[in-house]
């Protein structure tokens, strides 16, 4: 059971480090994708569009070594559900844009929108940020190894 | 029978729980602490890995490059325009840009010097308007605002050609940092104009470059097809032309040979 929680984990993570590096090697592309939006104000899009990535690096980190697993599959459940509040009211509204989710975005031709797959992939990210919330002892991780030290004093 | 064995269970208990306390959990917790430094040494690493390729990626050159000198002709500037080419000049070309608009740059890019050459020869004149759409992608937000005012400025101080040319040569990527106010100066200094100039540059030309680009919108608004402020937009003689054909230009020109 754990072996499969860590490949949810190293999944989890992949995707988490993935997506945060594409947006950190490209900031000027991410300020374009938060902005496509239509959500924050102006002078917030800066800082999002900064801090996002390194909060993608720094949750996919934590899964990836296994740290907090819990507390970073619940932040990264919450980041994924904000992604998705975006994509759904841009939508909703008519806007179209790529979701930037792995780097690009911004505004897209008409017609060219993609947003069911976009969220049917989160809602499948969700599932397993949500798995390791509920399930977070998986093999080969931080939190495994301090727990084992406990256990070994008893 | 059961009491004593009760007691031992429990003294077992005292044992393993006293033992626990006192001997054990000082090697898990220093383990343990090792343990949360090291995450958060990775964690702070990861995160300055994280800023420092945004810093890397989105840094400009020090200085805007000068762009080379094209031929002479008359700048005038009139309110928000800047009127390049003699007044009797045949054909009057309008030209509607945003410094940070890609698609301005590409303009440039492909007719800057055909322009430039035209109105040298007395062919035609060329008025740009410098509009302000898109304040908001740039980091900090305000470049379109900046640059327009800063090349009326130049305009007054008579080094507009090449400050339009070098700005649009060294165009700032949508979202990315645009050009500062102090490296605006800067290349006003680099072409030889004064401190009027840079002093012009400080001032904060919203208002003024906002009331043109509003100008603009309703002006054009009648004349698009689609109605809106897009950029760049060219007019010939007060009419759209498409500047997606590539004879546009010389079909211009050619009218009034």
């Amino acid at each position: 059971m754990t072996g499969l929680g860590l490949l949810v984990r190293w999944g989890l993570a992949a995707v988490l480090l993935t997506s945060g590096a594409l947006k950190a090697v490209d900031p000027a592309q991410t300020r374009v994708a938060v902005l496509a939006y239509d959500v924050l104000p102006v002078r917030v899009v800066g800082l999002v569009a900064t801090a996002l990535p390194v909060v993608e690096l720094a949750l996919g980190t934590l899964l990836l070594v296994g740290a907090f697993i819990r507390w970073a599959a619940l932040a990264s459940a919450a980041l994924l559900v904000v992604v998705m509040i975006g994509v759904v009211q841009a939508w909703g509204r008519g806007l179209s844009i790529d979701c930037g989710c792995f780097g690009g975005g911004g505004p897209v031709a008409e017609g060219s929108t993609r947003y069911p797959q976009e969220l049917m992939r989160d809602v499948g990210l969700l599932a397993a940020a949500g798995w390791l919330a509920v399930r977070p002892r998986t093999a080969l991780s931080v939190d495994e190894g301090l727990r084992g030290v406990q256990v070994s004093g008893r | 029978m059961g009491g004593a064995e009760r007691a031992e269970r429990k003294r077992k208990q005292q044992a393993v729980a006293v033992g626990a306390v006192t001997a054990r959990p000082p090697h898990g917790a220093r383990r343990s602490v090792v343990a949360g430094v090291a995450v958060l040494v990775l964690l702070a690493l990861v995160v300055g890995v994280g800023l420092w390729l945004q810093h890397r990626s989105d840094a400009l050159p020090p200085g805007i490059p000068v762009a080379a000198a094209g031929p002479d002709y008359p700048v005038t500037a009139q309110g928000a325009s800047v009127v390049i080419g003699k007044a009797d000049a045949p054909v009057t070309i309008d030209v509607y840009e945003d410094f940070l608009c890609p698609a301005c740059g590409q303009f440039e890019q492909l007719y800057g010097d055909q322009l430039e050459d035209a109105v040298a020869a007395g062919q035609a004149r060329v008025m740009y308007h410098p509009v302000a759409i898109l304040d908001a992608f740039s980091a900090p937000p305000g470049y379109s605002t900046l640059a327009a005012g800063a090349a009326l400025c130049a305009a007054e101080a008579g080094v507009f050609p090449r400050f339009h040319d070098s700005l649009f040569a060294a165009q700032p990527r949508e979202g990315g940092r645009g050009w500062t106010s102090a490296q605006l100066q800067q290349l006003g200094r680099d072409l030889g104009a004064g401190d009027d100039f840079a002093r012009c540059v400080r001032t904060d030309h919203e208002r003024q470059v906002s009331a043109a680009t509003e100008a603009a919108r309703q002006y054009l608004s009648k004349l698009r097809p689609d109605g809106r402020l897009g950029t760049p937009t060219v007019l010939v003689n007060g009419a759209v032309v498409d500047i997606g054909d590539p004879g546009w230009l010389d079909e211009a020109l050619g009218a009034a040979r």
